[in-house]
């Protein structure tokens, strides 16, 4: 094994590990084996995490397949604040030198990574959708631009480590070969003027009754041309004919609040989703939409405009009014 | 309570899907795209007034761009800040997150040497072009100011000037309340208000308003920090992502459009529920 360490941040949600943390792993597993070829041998693959950990949480990051666990723990660590965190994984960066520091892009790694950038002189990538060595040896980071419209390679080429963050659900969770990793236990020294800048006061956790849309095998997203707030029922309707279901929206569709919940938005600002089925009324194929639902397997999109741009990104296209098409395909699926 | 507010010029949003890449020269082709102000930069201003609103002080706004930046602060000024300062230079361009926050930060601090100091500092969260939400932390690392991204709500109580805000940011399953010590940085989302709309007299009055430009003399900055050059990330090719599919257009009445899609559906592998309600 090289010198070179391949850090990821493992987030520590309540005491368990962020899925996403297994989705980075899987990439830097995929990142070893071209850096093997590369330079001979593979980079050591290290989880990062802050804060307390329980004990099955910490055996999940053990025995997830990377070589070693840098467990950061401190008084001050035990609630979440993005000022202490960052200074701490901070001053392990500059002990351990790390090679490359993968986050995910969710509001933890979008306030971590680019502090981190500060504090350690170097280059931050954002919500990257693909990373990659080139034959070279050079770090490629895929990054959106406009939307998703246009992709960017970003590198890092002189500085390190080579920060990048990626959005949940762009890289499969593979399982990795189980080995029983060295934790490392990590003590920073915090003084006083960090600690008391900001405080976390409370958490609000929205319940939820649907399955989460990154979750779901098939998703029925309505967008602005569904039109008003009753017209939205139907796609709950429709939803309830097929397992592991949700609804989806678009921004327009929040904004007018024909639904309130958020996290049920897909694109550039919300969920990145690939479901079996996805079908979509009423949406005209902003690329800020269809960036987040471009590894679904089969897309029907429903548009009263023949020219609208989501049909170049779907499978079936239906040119007609979304809602008389959703209300026959609710009369036939009651048929079924 | 003075507040800086950061705000950049970006392509309407709305219109990327115009935007390609000259295939001989690689280079972005966004012509005709309109420039606006930032949306989610809209909502930092509207927070920023109300604020003013309710503890008096001053807005002033920056922006790092090309001159022509000028129309956008026009705009802002027009919705009620009080100050703008374009900090223009061709030294400056080409700059990543990390220049570009260490730039606008050299203003900020030019500007409360001249006069009083920030309190605040506002951001957008994003911006909608690059999109990486990176310069609100960097702008507040470097400041030395306690700072917090995507934030939803900004709850200020009292009548005095604060010496704190609460504030709640979004998360992936809920919100984050925290209470944040000023000086600070916030990254606003576009949840957090509706921007109100410029009037007549606002433009007017926008005219006379304070409008500094800061080029790189005048803020004389660490050279190797600014620009392509002061950039660690470094833009390699660009590439449009192939997300075309065949289209296969269905028609005719909405029940044979109906029947037609229900066939497809079960030959792809996905089961109909029977009577629905089986949603988890
Ligand atoms: C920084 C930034 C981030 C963003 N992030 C996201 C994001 O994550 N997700 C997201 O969704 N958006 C996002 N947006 C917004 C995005 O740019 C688009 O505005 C949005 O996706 C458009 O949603 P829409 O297709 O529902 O509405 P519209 O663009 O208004 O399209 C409505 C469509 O409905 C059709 N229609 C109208 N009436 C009918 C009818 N009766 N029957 C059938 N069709 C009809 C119209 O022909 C039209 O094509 C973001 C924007 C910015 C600036
Ligand atoms: N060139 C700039 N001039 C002024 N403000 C900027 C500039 N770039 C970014 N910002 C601010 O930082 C926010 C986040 O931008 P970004 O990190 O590029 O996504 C934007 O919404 C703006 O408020």
């Amino acid at each position: 094994m090289s010198n070179r360490k391949i850090f990821i941040y493992a987030e520590n949600d309540c005491g368990a590990i962020e899925n996403s943390y297994f989705e980075l792993l899987s990439k830097a597993a995929a990142l070893n084996v071209k850096l093997t070829e590369l330079e001979g041998a593979p980079a050591q693959l290290c989880a990062v995490t802050v804060g307390e950990l329980g004990e099955d949480s910490l055996n999940s990051l053990v025995e997830s397949g990377t070589d070693v666990v840098y467990s950061i723990t401190d008084e001050s660590l035990t609630v979440y604040n993005p000022a202490v965190y960052s200074e701490a994984v901070a001053q392990l960066c500059k002990l351990e030198e790390p090679y490359i520091f993968l986050f995910a892009s969710t509001a933890m790694g979008t306030e971590l990574a680019p502090s981190l950038g500060v504090k350690l002189h170097t280059g931050v990538s954002a919500h990257c959708v693909d990373l990659r060595f080139d034959d070279s040896g050079a770090f490629i980071q895929d990054v959106p631009a406009f939307g998703g419209k246009v992709i960017g390679e970003i590198l890092t080429p002189d500085t390190l480590p080579q920060i990048a963050t990626v959005k949940p659900g762009i890289f499969q969770c593979e399982c990795l070969a189980a080995k029983s990793a060295e934790v490392k236990k990590f003590s920073p020294s915090l003084d006083s003027t960090v600690l008391d800048g900001i405080v976390l006061k409370d958490v609000h956790v929205k319940d939820r009754d649907s399955l989460p849309v990154e979750q779901a095998e098939t998703i029925i997203c309505g967008g602005f041309g569904m039109g008003c707030d009753e017209n939205w029922e139907v796609l709950d309707r429709i939803a309830n004919y097929f397992e592991n279901s949700a609804v989806g929206c678009t921004r327009p569709a929040l904004d007018e609040d024909w639904t309130d919940d958020d996290g049920t938005m897909i694109g550039t600002s919300g969920k990145t989703v690939r479901p079996k089925l996805y079908i979509g009324a009423g949406i005209s194929g902003a690329m800020h939409h269809v960036c987040g639902i471009s590894d679904a397997e089969f897309i029907v999109s429903i548009n009263k405009d023949e020219n609208a741009d989501i049909f170049n990104v779907s499978d079936i296209k239906i040119v007609g009014d979304a809602v008389k098409i959703l209300t026959a395909f609710e009369e036939r699926l009651v048929q079924e | 309570m003075n507040i800086g507010v950061l705000v950049k010029p970006v392509p309407d949003p709305e219109q990327y899907n115009s935007i390609t890449i000259d295939p001989e020269t690689k280079r972005l082709n966004r012509s005709g795209v309109p420039t606006i102000v930032n949306p989610s930069d809209k909502c930092a201003v509207e927070a920023a007034l109300k604020l003013k609103e309710k503890f008096g002080g001053k807005i002033v706004i920056f922006t790092m761009a090309p001159p022509d930046g000028r129309e956008k602060l026009m705009e802002v000024l027009a919705m009620g800040a009080d100050e703008a300062v374009l900090v223009s230079d061709r030294e400056f361009g080409g700059a990543d997150t990390l220049a570009t926050s260490y730039t606008l930060v050299k203003a900020v601090e030019k500007k409360s040497a001249e006069s009083e100091s920030f309190d605040l500092i506002l951001s957008g969260n994003e911006s909608a072009d690059g999109a990486t939400g990176h310069v609100p932390a960097q702008v507040g690392e470097m400041l030395g100011f306690n700072h917090l991204s995507a934030i939803v709500q900004i709850v200020a109580e009292g009548e005095g000037r604060p010496d704190s805000l609460t504030v709640f940011q979004k998360i992936e399953n809920g919100k984050n309340e925290f209470e944040i010590k000023l000086p600070a940085v916030i990254g606003v989302t576009r949840d957090i208000n509706k921007p109100r709309y410029t009037s007549a007299m606002g433009v007017i009055k926008a005219k006379k308003k304070p409008f500094d430009t800061y080029d790189c003399e005048a803020l004389s900055p660490d050279k190797s920090r600014i620009g392509i050059e002061g950039s660690p990330t470094k833009a390699g090719a660009i590439f449009t992502p192939d997300t075309g599919r065949k289209s296969e257009e269905l028609s005719g009445s909405p029940e044979e459009i109906a029947e037609e899609l229900v066939k497809r559906i079960k030959a792809i592998g996905v089961t109909i529920n029977s009577g629905g309600g089986c949603r988890e």
